[in-house]
């Protein structure tokens, strides 16, 4: 009791009423002391919300605009704008008899949402392009991009598109909508979830499976390892310090440094999905997968079929199939391809080095297929080895226009890598940075961890108590925070 | 039959809270294999901050850096510091260093310039932090706009950045041997020049003669576009030892090649290139019988300023000392500095280091060699700048700068130098961390680096640091008269070079 009455007098009031008030250096992430504790008061209402479906789903729909809230400040009127407009477009499309009426209101709601991800991305972008183009002088705006906008921008269009074609009855409560377009989990940064995935489990009571807490409690273990600990970890030690200024190293450390940030983007991009599909297991949610090891690829298709899923998939889906597929025509086909690619190199960022790294992807699948028509190469294991060495380094060059940022700093890596290899400073270098190469090591021979060991390790954990369960997520917590209050590598710069 | 029943994730966290609770309970400074934990703070967000937890956890003073390295070692970039006696202790906070005085023969200097164009030289000694010409470039420019001159000054034969730098492109063959600051072993025959390198073209044999022209070791200059000042080159100034003869070298500027002996046999000899218009680009083949050292080239014109960037990575300063005192003092001879800077102290900044009067004593010695070999030449010691270290999974100004930079303003001061407070200039405490987080940012994410935009920002606040001293010397007298500079010896004025190359030796 004693214990309690001065931890309370520590308590200070102003810094706990001050964590509820948005703060733009510190979203509220998965991977904070504070969002646990906000979690936990969260599942205690919504364990007793159980049997009240409509008040649970509204209770679940303020916390997610809170959560929204403290990423974007007021930008979260944009998330109901948006809400409140889809549920209705989808609505008055699906009760519309006219063809024509159908298409423009579809259009319509195409312009607004597209519009608002132009706006708020992209405006900048083509107005300096402009500017370099003809010499004009233009006003450059003062545009915050609100987080996560890329992310339920695709949903809801999703779901309009699939109510227009027909494949989706459009929902007939605002509620319903809202907590599906709002539901935190994957809200800032995916999975993009389908509304024909999504909607069908909204009217269900949660129900949580042994296998179901098994499964969460390893997503959100190995998403907090590969998110807090091995990506932050070799990307403020190493990464970062050699694409802020890469002529400053030589050969071997850049290319390094490009094996470290495929590595660091898988660990952070695939880890903070997998606590969200994690911390959605937790509420009763199913999210489909978005990460199947990547880099076990033996070809540039397959690749894309284990990358990002929710996002290749919906650009197959929604972009790729609209404009022809395969059905136009080998020609249009890998022009389909092309462009698909590029605009989704498009949607990572409005700059022409993401554009540059889409379109490399969209030839690349192109070729793959061209390739595989030609030559029809057999699958024994040195045509599988060379297929996974080609594409796991093609990927690897991509990365590099994906991370620099410009193309000057990108040729200057590739610059360096050519022309000053200096590969005798490897054993160097990796003495100098050994945690870092340890946490490189290790996380690539995860990656490589066959899919059943995971599965069997889900299977185990949901078989064990939860105090197991809560050990096993502790004891992955208290790494995190080791790791993230432990010294910086002093930087080391090698003559070469 | 499985239990139909759900399971409960609230049950989970709180288990998960409640562990971490009691992992908070656990007394700090426990360490594992000699690793020490950090501690859980769950409530860290929403409690009082505690003063107490900002306690320094680290090993005790001086102690043994890792294993014996060579001073300015660049593998640890930490110099272990010898054990030290009883020093001055240093003050635990940055004080607010007030500039000392000191840069009078420089001033003096200035304003014979500013009135009849005499050359002005600088040489600016630093470590990564000038790497790449960062900060010199812009500094050099903002000084050759407002009292005239031209050229980047001197360029050894090979520098790690030479594809970083942006004012001048640089290209060597790779059969260059070199030797340098920090060499294992440096042969007797090859002094270090002031840059701190020496490099040795590839000896001409009778049949690598017979093979091509391009047998030779070449090296290739290509200016910058960046700053109009430096665009051009009026006279190019190649520097070398002794060596056999009879050794050549082809200089093709602009591509017009003509052949020069080099005969010279003094520790430093000069080879004058002068092209009929000032050029842009020069390439030189060496053709030489015996080894012989060649050091590098300087670009200038033939009046106002000229700034030499001697940067060299991993450098804490202290192995200046490795270049021999008649070398230095020959180049000194020929280059006539009237300012000397050094920038140092990035690679001796570590927590461990409670004290820094072995740096000061070191560095002391460095200054009183330039004193002696640049008699002309006022010493402005740059005061470190900021760097982060992370505590608890913050970062903060590591604990030993200003235990440094306390020691930076003392070896100024014992020396009769002018210091400059990089550290305050940046804006002090933590100033590092807001660098870093600035958008676009100034620094790089190892916090301790600025990146162009901070050295485009650190230049400019020298320049204005040098400006004010030029307007009011004396500071913080800003009333006092302006010292007569008639009364100071003025420079001798250098005759202008009239002949196209002439070989002259400096003894």
């Amino acid at each position: 009791m004693d214990l309690l009455r001065s931890a309370l007098a520590e308590l200070d009031p102003d810094r706990l009423l001050s964590q509820f008030v948005y703060h733009p250096k510190s979203p509220l992430l998965f991977n904070t002391g504070f969002f646990l504790l906000l979690f936990l008061a969260f599942l205690g209402v919504y364990q007793l919300l159980r049997e009240h479906h409509r008040a649970r789903l509204l209770y679940v729909t303020a916390f997610s605009l809170f959560f929204y809230y403290k990423s974007s400040g007021w930008y979260f009127l944009l998330l109901v704008f948006s809400t409140i407009i889809e549920y209705h477009f989808a609505r008055w499309i699906a009760d519309s008899g006219s063809p024509g009426r159908r298409k423009l209101l579809l259009v319509l709601s195409l312009c607004v949402n597209l519009g608002m991800l132009f706006y708020f991305k992209y405006t900048n972008f083509f107005l300096s392009g402009y500017h370099a183009l003809t010499g004009q002088p233009v006003p450059i705006l003062h545009v915050l991009l609100p987080v996560g906008i890329s992310f339920y921008t695709f949903q809801t269009l999703s779901y309009t598109l699939d109510v227009y074609r027909g494949q989706l009855a459009p929902l007939r409560s605002i509620s319903d909508f809202a907590f599906f377009v709002t539901f935190f989990p994957q809200l800032v940064a995916g999975p993009i979830v389908r509304a024909s995935d999504f909607i069908p489990q909204i009217k269900n009571k949660p129900f949580i499976s042994r296998e179901g807490m098994g499964r969460a409690v390893v997503l959100i273990a190995a998403g907090l390892f590969k998110k807090a600990v091995i990506s932050d970890y070799i990307s403020l030690n190493y990464v970062d310090r050699i694409f802020d200024q890469p002529g400053l190293y030589s050969g071997v450390e850049n290319l390094l440094g490009v094996y470290g940030y495929a590595l660091q983007i898988y660990c952070d991009f695939s880890g903070y999905s997998d606590i969200a599909i994690g911390i959605a297991l937790l509420l009763g949610f199913r999210l489909p997968p978005n990460f199947l090891s990547p880099y076990q690829s033996t070809s540039i298709t397959e690749f894309w079929r284990r990358w990002h899923i929710s996002l290749s998939s919906w650009l197959r889906d929604y972009l790729y199939i609209p404009l022809g597929g395969n059905r136009k025509g080998v020609g249009r086909q890998y022009l389909n391809l092309f462009l698909t690619m590029l605009l989704g190199g498009l949607w990572h960022g409005a700059s022409l080095t993401f554009v540059l790294w889409g379109a490399l992807h969209g030839a690349a699948l192109a070729v793959d297929k061209l390739f595989k028509q030609v030559f029809r190469p057999g699958n024994n294991w040195l045509i599988k080895l060379l297929g996974w060495v080609i594409t796991f380094h093609f990927v690897c060059f991509c990365w590099i226009f994906f991370r620099a940022g410009t193309f000057e700093v990108a040729s200057q890596v590739l610059h360096q890598i050519i022309y000053n290899p200096r590969p005798d400073l490897l054993l160097q270098v990796l003495g100098s940075f050994r945690p870092v190469f340890v946490l490189v090591a290790l996380g690539y021979a995860l990656h490589f961890v066959p899919d059943g060991v995971t599965l069997h390790l889900e299977g185990a954990m949901g078989r064990r108590s939860v105090v197991a369960q809560a050990v096993l997520v502790t004891m992955i917590i208290w790494l995190v925070i080791q790791v993230k209050s432990a010294e910086i590598q002093p930087f080391i710069y090698f003559q070469f | 039959m499985k239990s139909p029943r759900s399971q409960n994730p609230f049950l989970l966290v709180l288990l998960i809270v409640s562990l971490l609770g009691l992992l908070s309970l656990l007394q700090p400074g426990l360490t594992v294999g000699g690793v020490a934990l950090r501690p859980v703070r769950l409530l860290a967000d929403v409690l009082r901050p505690n003063p107490a937890a900002a306690a320094e956890t680290l090993p005790p003073p001086n102690g043994p850096a890792g294993p014996a390295a060579p001073p300015d070692s660049v593998l640890t970039a930490q110099a272990a510091p010898p054990a030290d006696s009883a020093e001055v202790a240093a003050v635990a906070k940055a004080p607010a260093v007030a500039n000392l005085g000191g840069l009078d023969n420089f001033l003096a200097a200035l304003r014979q310039t500013k009135a009849d164009g005499s050359p002005v030289r600088i040489a600016y000694f630093g470590d990564s932090m000038i790497e790449g010409d960062l900060i010199t470039s812009d500094l050099r420019n903002s000084l050759q706009v407002a009292f005239g001159g031209s050229g980047v000054g001197y360029v050894p034969i090979h520098t790690v950045a030479a594809d970083f730098r942006e004012t001048i492109h640089e290209t060597a063959s790779a059969d260059w041997q070199e030797y340098n600051l920090v060499s294992p072993k440096l042969p007797a025959g090859f002094a270090l020049g002031i840059s701190g390198h020496v490099f040795v073209p590839r000896v001409a044999t009778a049949a690598a003669d017979s093979t091509a022209a391009g047998g030779a070791s070449w090296v290739r200059f290509q200016t910058g576009q960046r700053f109009a000042p430096v665009r051009r080159f009026a006279r190019a100034r190649l520097f070398y030892g002794p060596g056999a003869e009879p050794a050549e070298v082809l200089a093709t500027t602009d591509g017009h090649a003509v052949p020069h002996a080099l005969s010279g046999q003094a520790a430093l000899n000069e080879l004058l290139l002068t092209p009929a218009r000032p050029a842009r680009q020069l390439r030189l083949d060496f053709k030489t019988p015996g080894p012989r050292p060649v050091y590098g080239v300087s670009f200038e014109g033939t009046g106002g300023v000229v700034l030499d960037n001697f940067s060299f990575r991993g450098n804490s300063g202290m192995s200046l000392t490795r270049i021999p005192f008649r070398e230095l003092a020959a180049f000194g001879k020929a280059l006539d500095y009237r300012l000397v800077i050094l920038h140092y102290g990035v690679n001796v900044a570590d927590a461990r280091n409670k004290t820094y009067g072995w740096y000061e004593r070191a560095m002391t010695r460095v200054v009183d060699r330039m004193q002696r070999a640049f008699p002309a030449a006022s010493i402005l010691i740059i005061g470190m700048s900021d760097k982060s270290s992370r505590l608890d999974g913050e970062f903060i100004t590591d604990p030993s700068v200003p235990r440094l930079l306390a020691a930076q303003q003392l070896l100024a001061k014992h020396n009769h130098a002018a210091f400059w407070n990089l550290f305050e200039a940046m804006g002090g405490e933590n100033s590092m961390v807001s660098w870093v987080e600035d958008s676009p940012p100034l620094a790089n994410r190892d916090y301790t680096h600025v990146n162009p935009r901070g050295a485009h920002r650190i230049a400019g606040l020298l320049f204005d640091y040098l400006m004010a001293e030029y307007q009011h010397p004396g500071q913080p007298a800003p009333a006092a008269p302006t010292p007569d500079s008639a009364a100071r010896p003025a420079p001798a004025p250098t005759p202008p070079a009239r002949v196209d190359s002439a070989t002259s030796q400096v003894p």
